[in-house]
């Protein structure tokens, strides 16, 4: 860590997660505006009187980025304290440099609330204002802890256990040898504390492994699925959203592989969510007419989708709702609806008991009500969606930092002596996982070294 | 004789002992009242100061102006640094002393201060005054002031501020097998009446237990079969005001219990009063009876049993790593199944003691009740063990009692300052089950905690408050200015090898000291002889060193403190209402109306508070003081 590196500064992303035209992060701390030029990325636009400031950076050496800085100095501030706003190409690996950058200069990632608790302490909120927030933190906290329990129920929590009791294990080796002098407890084993490190090591490389297949699988569209009978009229309803032709026919299972294409968003929302991908499923229901269509149909199986639309054939007198995908959110859409409605009145009951939207390929103009319903639903589930990727960057980078220390620990049992240092890396990593899956504190130590050895004269 | 002070410390043990000393530096006038004047600084168990985490404590009581240190140094007869192979953050100096040397050099250098004055006798209750008076201190709920403390005989002691440190005295109880005995210590009575004037106080009180080994005739065992443990060939002292000490040493003796020796206890434990029910109180796990070693570890079958000597002239040996409470006979018999100890002599059979002591989280960090302005308590009373830990607190109340007396600042220390401050800050959150003893692995910053930096942490700080005498301000200011002379050559200086050859990178002489060895300063010296004049003594050389090593951690934790600090300023009044705070969770109310943090970090610390939790502490807090203004 730098010499001069700001005590405690923090970062966050301050727009949405993903692809978009621009991303802003935000920085707060002491000493910020001032300091700037010996933490911002090397070739940083900065104005010496702290105006804002747009130019270019080079990344990579050569690809130049149009990039903007901003400063807002104490107390002038949304925190109180120096703020500073960069301003960048919301691309994602682009982002990530310079959060690494960030944390490499001593920042670190703010955690929920924080930036809101600093505004508070820093008189810039009254009291409603922040209690409102700390009500809002609590809820997003709640929401959080579904998330987590998500994913650590996915297989994260079992691997950092695996490590952490492997690292438990390896501190209390260690720290019977440091609290108790030579002679009066076991001799330590560093063979064993050594295995201790490895195996963590493992775990939380495994860990991060997942974490970030998680982030492929969810990082660029919301994707959504077009589901319902063959012939419900999914591939005009296809064509009419995205502009694009499709071979149709009233063949059922004409539509046998996939097709996908980008939903364009109404102007308002653009950047607030991520681009929409529609996916015009083979009909579902029926029998699957050849081998081909049968493929098409277990591929579907594997496909994650975000949100789907249950399209019902309103001109179809023998027509069902279908059950579409199952656990993704979704809306019924009544097609046809320029020709008379044929559905029985069973199925029209079960239709008004949930959202639905009536449209026609033919008539743009029905379509508008349902992209707005999606609109809503996109919103709603960005939010969700945003507090899942911010985990899993948050996740990656705690598991960084826990194999780190542990390199480190490696590195200094190998040396000998300094058996205080290796605690010391076993004790930062633990304190780092503990941030994901819960507290570890020096008398839980105490408790199970007392357990394992017979220390003490 | 004058009965009137300002500071009165009831018990002359460790803790009292610096109690006493410490208000008195002060400038209080003092009385110690114990049951017997030469029993002061009388060593209760084993005969050895320092130890891991211990040794630290005890040079960090000597930074702070202390006494401990000094008089281990003059009563030391074996001195050893522990975990040299194990770090420099972990190494701890340690040592034997002569028990009767011990006590006499304490009460001596106690009475040098003539503001102290030792009263014989038995404090059995407070004396009380209604409503404020003078300047002493108001016992608000009560509404009124402390006035002194009442002898058995029937006298009263008066003084504005009392410190309780009764150690193991406090209604003892000493059990040898299933006789017990009332008792403090070994052959010397108990105190009775205390235990009720604190329980008229409404504070909650326990038992806790500890155990001591018997005592071996030097002569009856034989060495010849035994491991010799000598002192290190190069005496550390514990005193930042030592100079030198006695060249001589007298070695210890390391032996080891056997099948038979187990089989023996493991037989008779319907004897000892532990396991036959006999004692209420728990006692420690970490120096546990050899009878606990055998149940709890049943698959080892030989323990290391240290026999150390108890004087120069002793003719007494501490077994250490036997301590029971078996009844006498039995103790004969295992004792002579180990090998060399066939026809050892007991001098003095083991017993374990059972005490009373009030729980710690009724204390404030200046270790005054909570609730009785006034009242401090020191050592084994607030449920530690250990001599060591007994004088950080003695020191720190004795301190705290006299600066409140004259209407100055309480002195805390922080946990990132000192292992006191650790041990404090745990102290008063806590509700032990066992003696609380120091360990290097509860302090989270156990880098910047050495024992040879214990003077820069703290002789400033004591210094501010002019708690340390002009000898040891100008000695530390010396060894600040010579440290920081050669830290500035250090950087500035290169590496006259490298410089000489063309080209070649320059090397920083401080970038060489980081990469030798510990203890390889000499080839330093030899690329820069003119380092010689500042005259760097052998711990200069050792803390230059490792702050070196250990440069980027210390950075690290003290960056972590750095972000820790607004919390750790943050105070929690103590009549906070935790059950008035909307949205805080129940688990987290109870943990908080129980431990009554001083802090909004000690908040944190506390079992069941989530980081969501203290959010809202903040923003009652802030309510709290809006609403006073």
């Amino acid at each position: 860590m730098p010499a001069n590196s700001p005590a405690d500064g923090i970062f966050a992303l301050a727009t949405a997660t993903g692809a978009a035209p621009r991303a802003v992060i935000r920085v707060s701390g002491t000493n910020l505006c001032g300091d700037a030029p010996r933490w911002l990325p090397r070739g940083w636009p900065i104005s010496a009187d702290q105006n804002a400031v747009a130019g270019n950076w080079l990344w990579f050496g050569d690809c130049r980025i149009p990039v903007a800085t901003l400063f807002f100095s104490a107390p002038r501030s949304a925190t109180g304290e120096d703020v500073v706003e960069l301003h960048l190409p919301a691309s994602p690996p682009l982002v990530e440099e310079i959060f690494t950058h960030l944390q490499n200069q001593g920042l670190r990632a703010a955690v929920a609330g924080e930036f809101t608790r600093r505004a508070f302490l820093n008189g810039k909120l009254d009291l409603a204002q922040a209690e409102a927030v700390l009500d809002l933190i609590h809820s997003k906290n709640a929401q959080q802890a579904v998330a987590a329990a998500a994913v650590l129920g996915g297989g994260l929590g079992r691997k950092l256990q695996i490590a952490r009791a492997a690292l438990v294990h390896g501190l209390v080796q260690l720290e019977a040898g440091l609290d108790f002098e030579e002679g009066d407890s076991q001799d330590l084993s560093p063979a064993e504390v050594g295995a201790a490190l490895s195996s963590a090591k493992n775990a939380i490389a495994r860990g991060k492994l997942g974490e970030q297949q998680r982030w492929v699988e969810q990082a660029e569209q919301w994707r959504i699925a077009l589901v319902g009978a063959p012939n419900a009229g999914k591939t005009s309803l296809f064509g009419a959203i995205t502009g694009q032709a499709a071979l149709i026919s009233d063949i059922a299972g004409t539509t046998r592989d996939r097709l996908q294409a980008v939903w364009p968003q109404p102007a308002e929302i653009r950047h607030q969510t991520r681009p929409w991908l529609l996916c015009d499923l083979p009909g579902v229901g029926g029998e699957a007419v050849d081998p081909r269509d049968a493929a098409a149909r277990q591929r579907l199986q594997d496909d994650q989708f975000d949100f789907q639309l249950c399209v019902i054939d309103s001109a179809d007198a023998r027509a069902q709702l279908t059950t579409g995908l199952p656990d993704v959110p979704r809306l019924v859409v009544v097609s046809k609806c320029d020709l008379p409605c044929q559905l029985p009145e069973t199925v029209l009951q079960e239709i008004h008991q949930q959202t639905a939207i009536w449209v026609s390929a033919e008539q743009p103009a029905s379509l508008t009500a349902l992209t707005d319903a999606v609109v809503v639903a996109s919103i709603q589930a960005e939010q969700q969606h945003a507090c899942t990727l911010r985990s899993v960057d948050r996740h990656c980078r705690a598991l960084e930092q826990a194999h780190e220390c542990l390199n480190q620990a490696q590195k200094w049992l190998q040396t000998g002596g300094n058996q205080d240092l290796v605690a010391e890396e076993i004790r930062a990593a633990l304190m780092t996982l503990a941030e994901l899956v819960g507290e570890f504190t020096p008398e839980d130590l105490l408790d199970q070294l007392f357990g394992e050895f017979c220390v003490g004269k | 004789m004058d009965l009137a002070f300002d500071v009165i410390v009831i018990g002359g043990g460790h803790a009292g002992v610096e109690a006493a000393a410490a208000s008195a530096r002060l400038g209080a006038r003092c009385a110690l009242i114990t049951l017997e004047q030469a029993a002061i600084g009388r060593m209760s168990c084993n005969p050895a100061i320092g130890g891991v985490g211990k040794g630290q404590l005890t040079r960090e009581i000597d930074a702070l102006g202390g006494l401990m240190g000094r008089i281990t140094d003059r009563a030391g007869i074996q001195f050893r640094v522990l975990n040299t192979s194990k770090g420099r953050a972990v190494q701890s100096p340690r040592a034997q002393c002569d028990r009767d040397l011990y006590e006499q050099v304490a009460q001596e250098m106690l009475l040098a201060d003539d503001r102290v004055t030792v009263v014989e006798g038995e404090a059995v209750d407070f004396c009380w005054q209604e409503g404020l008076s003078g300047d002493g201190l108001l016992d608000g709920s009560r509404n009124r002031t402390i006035r002194g403390v009442k002898l058995a005989d029937g006298r009263e002691v008066s003084g504005k501020a009392v410190i309780l440190t009764t150690g193991t005295f406090l209604e003892g109880l000493l059990h040898t097998g299933l006789e017990k005995v009332a008792g403090g210590r070994f052959g010397e009575a108990g105190s009775y009446g205390l235990g009720d004037a604190l329980r008229k106080l409404n504070l909650p009180t326990a038992r806790l237990k500890t155990g001591t080994p018997p005592r071996i005739a030097a002569d009856s065992v034989n060495y010849a079969v035994m491991q010799e443990q000598p002192g290190d060939v190069h005496p550390a002292a514990f005193s930042y005001l030592t100079d030198e000490l006695p060249q001589k040493q007298i070695s210890c003796w390391v032996t080891r219990t056997n099948a038979a020796t187990h089989k023996i206890v493991r037989d008779n434990l319907h004897l000892a009063p532990m396991y036959a029910g006999r004692i209420d109180g728990v006692g420690p796990r970490y120096c546990p009876s050899l009878e606990d070693k055998i149940v709890r570890f049943g698959d080892r079958d030989s323990h290391n049993v240290f026999l150390e000597p108890e004087g120069w002239n002793s003719d007494l040996l501490y077994a250490n790593g036997i301590s029971t409470s078996l009844p006498v006979e039995i103790q004969d018999q295992f004792v002579h199944t180990i090998h060399g100890m066939e026809n050892a002599v007991i001098v003095q059979p083991g017993y374990a003691v059972e005490y009373t002591f009030v729980a710690p989280r009724s204390l404030r960090r200046t270790l005054e009740l909570r609730e009785h302005p006034g009242i401090y308590l020191a050592g084994q009373i607030c449920g530690t063990s250990g001599y060591e830990e007994a004088a950080g607190q003695g020191l720190m109340a004795g301190m705290n009692a006299a600066l409140k007396l004259q209407g100055r600042e309480e002195f805390i220390l922080g946990r990132h300052e000192a292992y006191i401050g650790v041990m404090i800050d745990d102290l008063v959150v806590s509700d032990p089950t066992e003696p609380y003893r120091m360990f290097t692995s509860r302090a989270e910053h156990r880098l910047l905690l050495r024992h040879d930096n214990a003077d820069a942490r703290l002789t400033p700080r004591a210094m501010a408050v002019g708690a340390v005498c002009a000898v040891r301000e100008q000695r530390w200011l010396a060894k600040a200015a010579r440290l920081q002379a050669a830290r500035e050559q250090l950087n500035q200086r290169f590496d006259p090898r490298r410089s000489m050859q063309g080209g070649g990178k320059k090397v920083r002489l401080h970038d060489v000291m980081r990469r030798v060895e510990d203890g390889g300063w000499e080839k330093v010296l030899e690329l820069a002889p003119e380092l010689c004049e500042l005259g760097l003594s052998t711990e200069d050389w050792q803390t230059l060193h490792a702050d070196l090593h250990y440069e980027g951690y210390i950075k690290r934790q003290q960056n972590w403190v750095e972000r820790g600090a607004q919390r750790e300023q943050t105070h929690l009044p103590d009549n906070f209402d935790y059950h008035q705070i909307r949205g805080l969770r129940n688990e987290a109310q109870e943990s908080l109306a129980a431990a009554k943090p001083a802090t909004l970090a000690a908040a944190g610390r506390l079992a069941g508070v989530t980081p969501a939790d203290l959010a809202l502490l903040e923003v009652s807090l802030a309510r709290l003081h809006r609403n006073l203004n």
